[in-house]
């Protein structure tokens, strides 16, 4: 495999390889910022091949692979390319990554508090997460929150926030256009376009923040708050972690005394700037 | 033997780690690796046993001592159902 | 290439990998990870100097696979109640047999599936035990499920409805449609109880903050039912190599591999019997071709002590050693017509032709 890219997102340290110049090439320019491994080993590795060898050439058809593979997963278009490669990435973390509790949140950090988003997809919490990083916040992470065990600290990881059709709009408005990445149609969730997070969140991907509030938000639900429970809480996270099940006792130990120290509270909102709002009267509330 | 008459045992307390979160209580099983939610009143039914083996009759007499418990004809029966659904979980087994 | 060669070296002499970079590291987590060896190479390497990125995610790998292991103890566990009342033996095979033998290739090994032997004649109560205890089909097909009755080792799998694993009953080692007929009946006769394994180290299990969990623990491990059995030291052998050069199309096989040479080693005993008596064991099984190809291959790769009369070298060794490095530095397989030369050979072992070709036919009708 000719093309590749290798770089460092918080913890993990990434190498990727490429059958096709173009995803890597996309790859170079939106993780021009992030560091690079400098001698030290990958903890994850993920490729996009071609299906069949003759499948680069014709029809060029990309199947996500790397140290774990989905065996039955369809390949996709070559003109998703970059998708390929950001899926490829998570399948290896969701997968492989066992030196924190993975929770499939976005989380964001002010004063070294963290408020982490969890949600199904369609949630809003990638959007919400987005907007607030380009606010008064440091975006922790838009797809994965990374908990770490021994000390209960979040461990930033900053990926690219995969915004999604309406959301691509929004953001595009309010940043500049080197922050984004190509147009990505036809997808199974719609239009996809890749954002860059803020120079801040990239320099500062080392500094850990203690998680503070726990936020279940729903988009395009009822405006209005309520109180989740510590057992209602504990078990969405659970729901939510893909190596949960693989910690074991200290899983168990960081989620208890997570859901026991930090406040939990479901949101409900109509449009972006609304959830903005109502996360910052929750956390003007919540200040110590 | 009738399900009441059963002699229970407990996994010890060295075994699990116990964490009572609001109405429910959550559990970590050292040795099966696994999670589990317990409702009232099983974590207190788990606690009474873990004083040692006993049956549905001595169990029940275990709880009267540390909570109030309603004088009613249906308390046995819904404490061995509770030990047959801890056991299923492998909290306890028989002794 | 380079980093299967590293991997084997690194299970044989865990030294030699304080002398890789970062680079080699890397290939060498990629491809142990493709031959579902990380927890075996994280164990393997412990105490070794390493650079501190690989030392963190081996230490989770290890930790990891510490928690799996549990977790397929406990499956053991409940198996054996389901099977309580039947008063049956049964047979605990591969991965969670050698854990719960406490023997050296469980250390970080991946276990999958709970495999357990049981006797033909027992096979429908044991059936009915499990589905009485919450275990059911996966597959409710009925192609699929006269296709595992009738030609197969095994009955269809069966997942617990509410702890999510799979179990897989044989009634022999290999499909009934194999050449080979190895006498499961004598298999589950010398099968041995299952020795006490120690409860897993609590020190790497126990994370900052929460009560250590050295005391003495009354757990179901320590009174360990005798109804669990394993089998006896040779047919162990036996099954690993049939299961690696009857069964398969070697796929995976640098783990069997690694099984193959850690039972060995740990099995001989230095005295004159060890070795004839394996070779009488599988040949009466009809494994012997089987069990000297694997045992060259270990000794080959893993530098397995064999003895010098084992040594000659088969026809074909290179292919398989061929087969079994057949990996590149990015983790990915190489040299596509060896592997699908195995493939083949691996599909004829298992069926006759004729039978081959209906199932495929009706596996096709079916999509």
């Amino acid at each position: 495999m000719s093309h590749r890219h290798s770089f460092r997102v918080g913890p993990v340290r990434f190498r990727i390889a490429s059958d096709w110049a173009g995803p890597i090439a996309d790859l170079k320019r939106l993780y021009a910022d992030y560091p690079a491994l400098g001698g030290q080993a990958a903890t994850a590795t993920a490729r996009i091949e071609a299906a069949r060898p003759w499948r680069r050439w014709i029809r060029p058809a990309v199947h996500i692979s790397g140290d774990y593979t989905i065996p039955d997963a369809l390949p996709l278009p070559l003109s998703q390319g970059l998708l390929a490669t950001e899926m490829a990435m998570n399948l290896q973390v969701a997968l492989g990554w066992r030196q924190h509790l993975l929770l499939h949140a976005s989380a964001v950090e002010r004063d070294g508090r963290a408020i982490i988003m969890v949600g199904a997809s369609g949630s809003g919490k990638s959007t919400l997460a987005a907007m607030l990083g380009e606010g008064d916040w440091r975006l922790l992470g838009d797809e994965f929150a990374m908990l770490n065990p021994v000390d209960g600290q979040l461990s930033p990881f900053p990926r690219l926030i995969s915004l999604k059709n309406e959301s691509i709009e929004t953001m595009a408005r309010r940043v500049p256009p080197a922050r984004l990445g190509p147009v990505i149609t036809g997808t199974p969730k719609g239009t996809i376009r890749h954002l860059v997070p803020r120079a801040d969140a990239i320099a500062r991907m080392d500094e850990c923040a203690m998680p503070a509030l726990l936020l279940f938000p729903t988009f395009g639900g009822e405006a209005g708050l309520r109180a989740v429970p510590p057992s209602e809480a504990f078990m969405r996270l659970t729901d939510s972690s893909t190596n949960y099940v693989a910690l074991g006792e200290p899983g168990f130990a960081a989620l208890t005394k997570l859901v026991r120290d930090v406040p939990a509270v479901a949101i409900g909102y109509a449009s972006g700037e609304q959830g903005v709002a109502a996360v910052e009267a929750l956390w003007a509330e919540l200040a110590p | 033997m009738p399900a009441a008459q059963q002699t229970w045992r407990a996994a010890s307390a060295a075994r699990l780690s116990v964490y009572t979160l609001d109405a429910l209580t959550a559990v970590y099983d050292r040795v099966s690796g696994q999670t589990h939610l317990l409702a009232q009143p099983l974590p207190e039914i788990l606690a009474a046993l873990q004083s040692g083996p006993a049956n549905t009759a001595e169990t029940a007499e275990r709880l009267t001592a540390d909570f109030d418990i309603a004088d009613s004809a249906d308390v046995p029966a819904r404490i061995t159902e509770c030990l047959g659904e801890l056991a299923a979980l492998g909290l306890v087994s028989q002794a | 290439m380079r980093a299967m060669r590293n991997l084997v070296v690194a299970l044989r002499d865990p030294t030699s990998v304080v002398a890789l970079n970062g680079e080699e590291w890397s290939a060498l987590i990629a491809v142990a990870r493709a031959e579902v060896l990380l927890g075996t190479l994280a164990h393997r390497v412990a105490g070794q100097l390493l650079p501190p990125e690989v030392e963190a995610l081996l230490n989770a790998a290890r930790i990891a696979a510490d928690h799996a292991q549990v977790q397929a103890l406990w499956e053991a566990e409940m198996c054996a109640s389901a099977l309580a009342p039947l008063g049956v033996r049964f047979v605990l095979l591969k991965g969670t047999a050698y854990a719960a033998a406490g023997l050296p290739n469980a250390d970080g090994r991946q276990i999958g599936d709970l495999d357990i032997l049981v006797p033909r004649e027992r096979l429908d109560e044991v059936e009915a035990a499990l589905r009485g205890a919450g275990w059911e089909w996966v597959k409710d097909d009925l192609y699929d499920q006269g296709y595992y009755r009738t030609h197969m080792h095994e009955l269809p799998p069966l997942i617990h409805g509410t702890r999510d694993r799979m179990i897989d009953v044989h009634h022999t080692i290999l499909p009934l449609t194999a050449r080979v007929r190895p006498d499961a009946a004598a298999m589950v006769a010398d099968a041995i109880p299952a020795s006490e394994p120690p409860f897993v180290s609590s020190e790497v299990e126990t994370p900052i903050g929460s009560a250590p969990t050295s005391a003495p623990l009354d757990c179901a491990r320590g009174k360990r039912d005798s109804r669990q059995y394993t089998l006896s030291p040779t047919d162990m052998v036996c099954h690993c190599a049939a299961h690696m050069m009857a069964d398969g199309d070697l796929a995976g096989g640098l783990r069997n591999l690694w099984d193959m040479h850690c039972l060995l080693s740990e099995f001989d005993d230095g005295g004159d019997d060890f070795w004839p008596v394996v070779q009488a064991r599988a040949s009466h099984h009809g494994l012997w071709s089987a069990m000297h190809c694997a045992a060259r291959l270990a000794h080959e790769l893993y530098g397995t002590a064999i003895p010098d009369s084992w040594r000659i070298r088969g026809n074909s060794d290179f292919l398989f050693l061929r087969c079994l490095m057949a990996r590149d530095d990015w983790g990915r397989e190489t040299r596509p017509l060896t592997r699908l030369a195995f493939y083949i050979r691996s599909h004829m072992l298992r069926m006759p032709p004729l039978m081959l070709i209906r199932h495929l036919w009706t596996k096709w009708r079916a999509r």
